[in-house]
C-alpha cells in the first residue's frame, strides 16, 4: 500500500513507480550539487529524510547539507532529518547483511509514516570495503535487486549513492541493472524496459552456478 | 513457430536494460588512465556479460599506445589464431565467429570483433562454453561494449595530451617569470620558450 499518492519529481522526471534510484558520483561536491534539489524539495514539502553515511564523514556531510541551504540543526531537532552511520544499518558480525538491511529500510519508511510524515526520502551510501570483495559485491547487487520488491509497496524514494572512484565498470553495470533510474555524469537516465527483480535474481543465480560448474 | 512471448519479452527487456547500462559505462570510465580501460573492459565482459574468456586490445588513433588485457583461459590458442589470420590477410577487418574450439575444459565458441576501420582501434575477442554463443544479443552487446571502450580510451588519451600540454605550458611560464626576475639569466630560457610556443601551436 502506498503511503502517499503525490508523486515525487526529480530533475524534471516523475519518479512514480520507479522510486529506486542509483546515483554515481566522482566527488562529494558533485553529489551534493546534483542531489541538492532532491533534498530541499522534500524538506519544502514537509517530508522526512533519512541519510545513511560513513560515520567518519558525518560532520563533513552535515556541513555540505548546511552549505546547500538546509537548516540541518532545526530539522534534526524536529526529527525530520536523520543522519545515521552505516555500520548500524548494513553490518552484522562484520559482514553486509542484506536481510537486516532490507528490514531496516522498510522499518524506516514505516516509522516515518507512523510519525505522520507524508513521505520519507532515503539516501544511502556504501562502505568502500564492499567493493574489494567479490562475494560482498554479489551480496550487495542481490540486495539492490531485492530492494525493488520492498519499495514497490511504497512511494518513498530511495537514492543509493556510489563513489565512482571505488568501483569497477562491471560492478557499476550490475548496479545499474538493478535500478529503474540511474544518475551518472550529472544526468538522469531512465530505463523504460526495466527488468523486474525476479528474472534478475535468477540471472544472478545462473551466473553463480555457471561459475561453480566451471570451477569444479 | 511457437514462441513463448513472455519469455521472449523478458529476454528483450533484459537486452535493452543491458544496452542502456552499457551505454552509461563510458561515464564510469571518465578520469581513468588509458591502460586501466582495457582491464576494466575485459572484466566487464567476463563478469557482467557472463563470458568465459575475454581479450581486449585498444589502440589510440595514431597507434602510439596499445594496451591489452586478457581474462579467462578458455581460448589460450587465441594468439596463434590471430597470427594465422594476420598472416593471411594482414588485418582483421570484419567480425568473425569461430566454432567449436577445443579448450582446456571442453569445446567452446568464440568471436573476434575488430574496433574501428580495419581494426585500427583494436579488437575484442570473447569466448563462451554456451552452445548458442554468440547469438544476436551477444554480438550486439559485445559490439557496443567494444565501441564504448574504444571511445573511452580515445577520450582518456585526449585528456592526457591536454594535461601534458598544460603542464608544459605552466613550466614554461614559470621559467619565463624566473627569467624576468633575474636579468641576464633569460637568454637560454627565452630560446626554449620560443620553441615551446611553436610546439604548443601544433597541440592546440
Amino acid at each position: 500500500m502506498a503511503t502517499n499518492e503525490r508523486s515525487v519529481e526529480f530533475a524534471a522526471v516523475n519518479l512514480a513507480g520507479r522510486n529506486h534510484v542509483c546515483a554515481f558520483f566522482n566527488t562529494m561536491d558533485e553529489e551534493h550539487r546534483v542531489l541538492r534539489s532532491f533534498h530541499k524539495g522534500g524538506f519544502d514539502r514537509g517530508e522526512k529524510a533519512t541519510h545513511i553515511v560513513d560515520a567518519a564523514n558525518r560532520e563533513a556531510y552535515l556541513k555540505r547539507l548546511t552549505d546547500a541551504g538546509v537548516n540541518v540543526q532545526e530539522l534534526m531537532d524536529a526529527g525530520r532529518l536523520e543522519v545515521l552511520p552505516w555500520t548500524d544499518m548494513y553490518v552484522r558480525d562484520h559482514r553486509f547483511d542484506q536481510d537486516a538491511m532490507l528490514a531496516s529500510v522498510e522499518n524506516l519508511i514505516q516509522s516515518g509514516a507512523a510519525s505522520g510524515y507524508t513521505r520519507t526520502r532515503l539516501v544511502g551510501h556504501h562502505m568502500d570495503w564492499l567493493f574489494l570483495d567479490k562475494p560482498a559485491v554479489n551480496n550487495l547487487v542481490e540486495y539492490e535487486a531485492r530492494l525493488n520488491h520492498v519499495l514497490s509497496k511504497y512511494n518513498d524514494p530511495v537514492i543509493c549513492n556510489y563513489d565512482l572512484s571505488k568501483i569497477s565498470a562491471s560492478v557499476a553495470m550490475d548496479i545499474m541493472r538493478t535500478h529503474p533510474l540511474v544518475i551518472i555524469g550529472g544526468l538522469l537516465r531512465e530505463n523504460p524496459f526495466f527488468v523486474p527483480p525476479d528474472p534478475f535474481l535468477e540471472e544472478l543465480r545462473d551466473r553463480r552456478s555457471a561459475r561453480m560448474t566451471a570451477g569444479s | 513457430m511457437i514462441m513463448d512471448h513472455s519469455a521472449e519479452a523478458v529476454r528483450l527487456r533484459a537486452t535493452v536494460r543491458d544496452l542502456l547500462a552499457l551505454s552509461a559505462v563510458p561515464e564510469v570510465w571518465v578520469g581513468r588512465e588509458p591502460p586501466v580501460l582495457a582491464t576494466e573492459l575485459a572484466d566487464l565482459l567476463i563478469e557482467s556479460l557472463r563470458l568465459d574468456f575475454a581479450f581486449v586490445r585498444l589502440c589510440d588513433p595514431e597507434m602510439r599506445q596499445t594496451v591489452e588485457a586478457i581474462r579467462g583461459d578458455a581460448w589460450n590458442t587465441l594468439p596463434e589464431w590471430l597470427q594465422e589470420r594476420l598472416a593471411v590477410s594482414g588485418q582483421i577487418s570484419r567480425q568473425e565467429v569461430v566454432n567449436q574450439i577445443r579448450g582446456p575444459g571442453e569445446s567452446f565458441r568464440g568471436i573476434v570483433i575488430p574496433i574501428g576501420v580495419n581494426g585500427e582501434r583494436g579488437l575484442v575477442a570473447a569466448a563462451c562454453y554456451r552452445s548458442d554463443f554468440p547469438n544476436e544479443t551477444d554480438q550486439q552487446l559485445l559490439s557496443v561494449a567494444a565501441n564504448s571502450g574504444a571511445t573511452a580510451f580515445r577520450n582518456a588519451h585526449l585528456i592526457n595530451e591536454l594535461r601534458n600540454a598544460q603542464r608544459v605550458l605552466r613550466d614554461r611560464e614559470q621559467e619565463l617569470r624566473t627569467a624576468r626576475e633575474e636579468p641576464g639569466a633569460g637568454h637560454g630560457v627565452q630560446s626554449r620558450i620560443s620553441g615551446t610556443g611553436r610546439r604548443n601551436a601544433t597541440v592546440f
